[in-house]
């Protein structure tokens, strides 16, 4: 039998998918998925979108389309690939929309160590800022399987089902994703 | 090689994070939006009544929401520039 997480009171907390059948007729079971996937799929939309703004007006989407089609979701895959799939959709309509241009990133505070050293925080923050440039720069269909790989540890199969592609083409997108970050990166730390 | 790769490329994207208010102020907004479905005409009771009025009124609300927390944030902007 699988552990299951508990709450504060000892009782276990509802799959995300008993909470999702539930949301039809309870805000609060609707709001409790919200806290739980708020941060990762705004993690995930602004790691392809140039800017927090972008990224707060596309996860408000996401979360609002969520919160109409949820008579949609039908138990057949995880609510978070169903969700996922939405702020797939949601990217793709923003790309359209948009054209494609040079991005240019804002500066992103980076979670480390609560007190570092000024060099180790400088350090810290160049690295940082370097990979995500990295990433930015990868094309927009490899930056996306990178993006659910690293963030949400997304199986080849459930990255498949949430951009609609075979898991052969996701396969060869993340392959092409690392070889390329691996060569700009390590050959940074070359130098 | 490629672990180390895995573990610097995760550890830059898991930096990004909301701006502090932000999921407050979404919240507020979708419970409005579910408010909205509430208000759904007689004949919508019952258990579906939250299924019929999304499909009725469901996107039209959510994008109206959408649009009004998109303004609301675009005037914060405007007045903190």
């Amino acid at each position: 039998m699988s552990a299951r997480a508990v709450n504060v009171h000892g009782f276990a907390d509802p799959d995300d998918e008993v909470l999702a059948l539930r949301v039809r007729d309870d805000f609060e079971a609707f709001a409790e998925l919200y806290r739980r996937y708020l941060h990762p799929l705004y993690r995930f939309v602004r790691s392809q979108v140039p800017d927090d703004a972008t990224a707060e007006d596309v996860t408000a989407q996401v979360f609002f389309r969520a919160l109409s089609s949820a008579s949609t979701f039908r138990n057949e895959g995880s609510y978070q690939s169903w969700l996922f799939r939405i702020a797939h959709n949601a990217i793709v309509s923003w790309r359209n929309s948009k054209s494609n241009g040079l991005i240019v990133m804002d500066h992103v505070p980076d979670s480390v160590d609560p007190e570092p050293s000024p060099i180790t925080k400088a350090i810290t923050d160049e690295e940082g800022s370097l990979v995500r440039k990295k990433v930015e720069e990868l094309p927009p269909a490899q930056r996306e399987v990178v993006a659910l790989r690293y963030l949400q540890d997304f199986s080849i199969e459930e990255i498949a089902r949430v951009t609609r592609r075979t898991r052969g083409a996701v396969r060869i997108l993340l392959h092409r994703a690392r070889s390329r970050l691996r060569r700009d990166l390590e050959g940074k730390e070359a130098t | 090689m490629t672990g180390s790769i895995d573990h610097t490329v995760a550890e830059a994207m898991f930096s990004f994070s909301p701006r502090p208010g932000f999921a407050a102020e979404l919240l507020i907004a979708l419970r409005r939006a579910a408010a909205g479905l509430n208000s759904a005409p007689p004949e919508a009771a019952g258990r579906d009544r939250w299924v019929l009025a999304s499909s009725i009124a469901g996107v039209a609300t959510a994008a109206s929401a959408a649009a009004v927390y998109g303004f609301r944030r675009m005037s914060r902007r405007g007045r903190a520039a």
